[in-house]
C-alpha cells in the first residue's frame, strides 16, 4: 500500500499547476492551427508539442537559458539539445543554409530594384523595437530582439533573441511563427488601405534574363559583402548563400539535396521542440508574452506599410512605361514564400485575374529575408 | 547610445547595404549578360521551377527547351 501511495505521490499529476494546464491548451492550440488551417505545421507542431512536454511536471522535458548543470547529475533530454543547438547558435544559421538552397534568387537579380523594398519592409522591426522600449518599459535587449518579429523571419527571431534576450526566447519564437502564419489575413486589409486601385492594376514590365554566371555570383559576392560590412550577420547571411551556391552550381547535388531536405528537415525538428520546451508556464505567462505578441502585430503591419509605401515612393521617380505594383512592397517582409503568394492572391483578386505578380513579389520577398538577417547582425554589433 | 539612434543606423544600414548589393547585381547582370539563344525569361524559369518542385519534392529543373 505504501509503494502505491509512493507512485503516486511521485506521478506528475500532483505537482500539475494551472500554468500547466494553460500551456497545454497553448501547446494544443497551435498543433490545432498546425493541422487544421495548415499555419506553419514544420514548426507550429514541434513548438506545441514542445510545450505540451515542458509542463509535464517531473518528466524533465523542458528547456531554459538559465538552467545549470550539476557535477555528475544527467542532462534533461531538451535541455541538452538547447545547450548544444540553440546556445551555441547553431541550428538557425543551418536553418539559414537548407533556406538558401530552397530559394531561387532570380527574380531579385532580374529586378535588382526590389532589394530596396526588402530593406523599407524592415520598418516594422524599428517602430516594435522602439515601442518595446519606450511604452512597454522592456530593456534596449528585449526591444532589438522583440522589433525583429517584423522581419517576419523564424531562424533570425531565434538567433537574435538567444544573443540579446534568452529569457523571452519561447515568446518570440512564438510570436514570429505565429504572425508569419497568419500572413494572409494580416496583409490584405493593410494592401487595401494603402494602395489605390490603379495601383493595385499597373502590370509589371517583363522582368531582364539572368545567366547562369550571375547567378553563381550572387551568393558569393553577397556572402563577402553583407558580412564584410556587418560581420555579426555572417553566420545567418554566409549561410544562405552557401546553401544557395550549392543549390546553383550544378555540380553538388548530393550537397544540395541534403541541405534542402534531410538536414533542413532534422534541423526544423530539433529546433520547433526545443523552442516549445522553453516554454514553461511559470516563466511563459506573464505579461510580457501578452506585450510581446502586440508588439508582433504591429511590427508585421509596420513592416507591410513599410514595403508598400516605399514602393509607391519608387513609382514617383520611375517613367509611367517601368513603374512596379505597390503591392509588391508587402512581399519585402520575408515569409518565404508566403507573402508572395498573398500579394499574387490579393492582386489577381482585386483584377479580376488581369494582373499577376507572383515572381515580381519573389524578389522582395527574398530581399527581405537579407534585409532582417543584415538587421540583426546591425543591432548585435551595436547592442550584443 | 539610445535605442532610436540604434534604430536610425540599422534602418540606414540596411538600405545602404541592400542598395549596394542591388547596384552590384545590376552591374554583374550587365557584365555577365545572358548568350543570345540560350536563355530563357528568368521569371519563366523560376515559375516552371517552383511548379515542378511543388508536384516532385526535391526535383530539379535543368534544362528548359521551347519547341515551335
Amino acid at each position: 500500500m505504501e509503494a502505491i501511495r509512493e507512485l503516486v505521490m511521485s506521478s506528475g499529476f500532483v505537482g500539475l499547476t494551472w500554468q500547466n494546464l494553460v500551456m497545454f491548451g497553448i501547446g494544443g492550440l497551435l498543433i490545432y492551427l498546425a493541422i487544421t488551417k495548415e499555419y506553419e505545421p514544420l514548426l507550429l507542431i514541434p513548438i506545441g508539442f514542445g510545450a505540451i512536454l515542458a509542463n509535464l511536471p517531473e518528466a524533465n522535458m523542458w528547456a531554459s537559458n538559465t538552467a545549470e548543470h550539476l557535477e555528475g547529475a544527467s542532462h534533461p533530454l531538451l535541455q541538452m539539445v538547447y545547450n548544444v543547438g540553440i546556445k551555441t547558435e547553431f541550428l538557425p544559421p543551418v536553418i539559414f543554409m537548407g533556406v538558401g538552397a530552397l530559394t531561387d534568387f532570380r527574380p531579385l537579380l532580374a529586378r535588382p530594384i526590389t532589394f530596396l523594398l526588402g530593406a523599407a519592409a524592415q520598418l516594422g522591426i524599428f517602430v516594435a523595437a522602439l515601442g518595446a522600449f519606450y511604452l512597454f518599459g522592456f530593456t534596449i535587449e528585449q526591444a532589438a530582439s522583440i522589433g525583429i518579429i517584423g522581419g517576419a523571419d523564424g531562424p533570425t527571431s531565434i538567433f537574435l533573441a538567444t544573443k540579446l534576450a534568452p529569457e523571452l526566447l519561447g515568446p518570440i519564437a512564438v510570436a514570429a511563427y505565429s504572425y508569419m502564419s497568419l500572413v494572409p489575413i494580416i496583409q490584405p486589409p493593410i494592401l487595401r488601405m494603402t494602395t489605390t486601385k490603379r495601383e493595385r492594376s499597373i502590370v509589371i514590365p517583363p522582368a531582364r534574363q539572368v545567366s547562369h554566371t550571375a547567378v553563381i555570383l550572387f551568393p558569393i559576392l553577397t556572402g563577402m559583402l553583407a558580412s564584410l560590412a556587418i560581420p555579426p550577420c555572417a553566420p545567418l547571411v554566409g549561410m544562405l548563400m552557401f546553401g544557395n551556391l550549392i543549390r546553383e552550381s550544378g555540380v553538388t547535388d548530393r550537397l544540395f539535396k541534403t541541405a534542402s531536405g534531410p538536414l533542413i528537415n532534422i534541423v526544423t525538428i530539433f529546433l520547433g521542440i526545443t523552442v516549445g520546451a522553453t516554454m514553461q508556464g511559470s516563466e511563459f505567462l506573464r505579461p510580457q508574452t501578452i506585450y510581446i505578441l502586440i508588439l508582433g502585430a504591429f511590427a508585421f503591419s509596420f513592416s507591410t506599410m513599410g514595403g508598400v509605401l516605399f514602393a509607391r515612393l519608387i513609382n514617383l521617380l520611375l517613367p509611367a512605361d517601368k513603374q512596379i505594383n505597390p503591392c509588391i512592397g508587402a512581399a519585402g517582409v520575408s515569409a518565404v514564400p508566403m507573402a508572395a503568394r498573398v500579394v499574387q492572391g490579393f492582386v489577381s483578386q482585386e483584377t479580376n485575374g488581369k494582373v499577376n505578380p507572383l515572381m515580381a513579389a519573389m524578389g522582395p520577398n527574398v530581399a527581405g529575408v537579407i534585409g532582417s538577417a543584415v538587421v540583426a547582425g546591425v543591432f548585435l554589433a551595436l547592442i550584443g | 547610445m539610445n535605442l532610436i539612434a540604434i534604430c536610425m543606423i540599422a534602418f540606414i544600414a540596411v538600405f545602404t547595404i541592400l542598395a549596394g548589393l542591388a547596384g552590384v547585381m545590376r552591374l554583374i547582370t550587365t557584365l555577365f549578360p545572358v548568350r543570345s539563344g540560350s536563355g530563357t525569361d528568368s521569371a519563366v524559369v523560376a515559375a516552371i521551377s517552383s511548379a515542378v518542385t511543388t508536384i516532385f519534392p526535391g526535383a530539379r529543373v535543368t534544362q528548359i527547351e521551347e519547341q515551335r
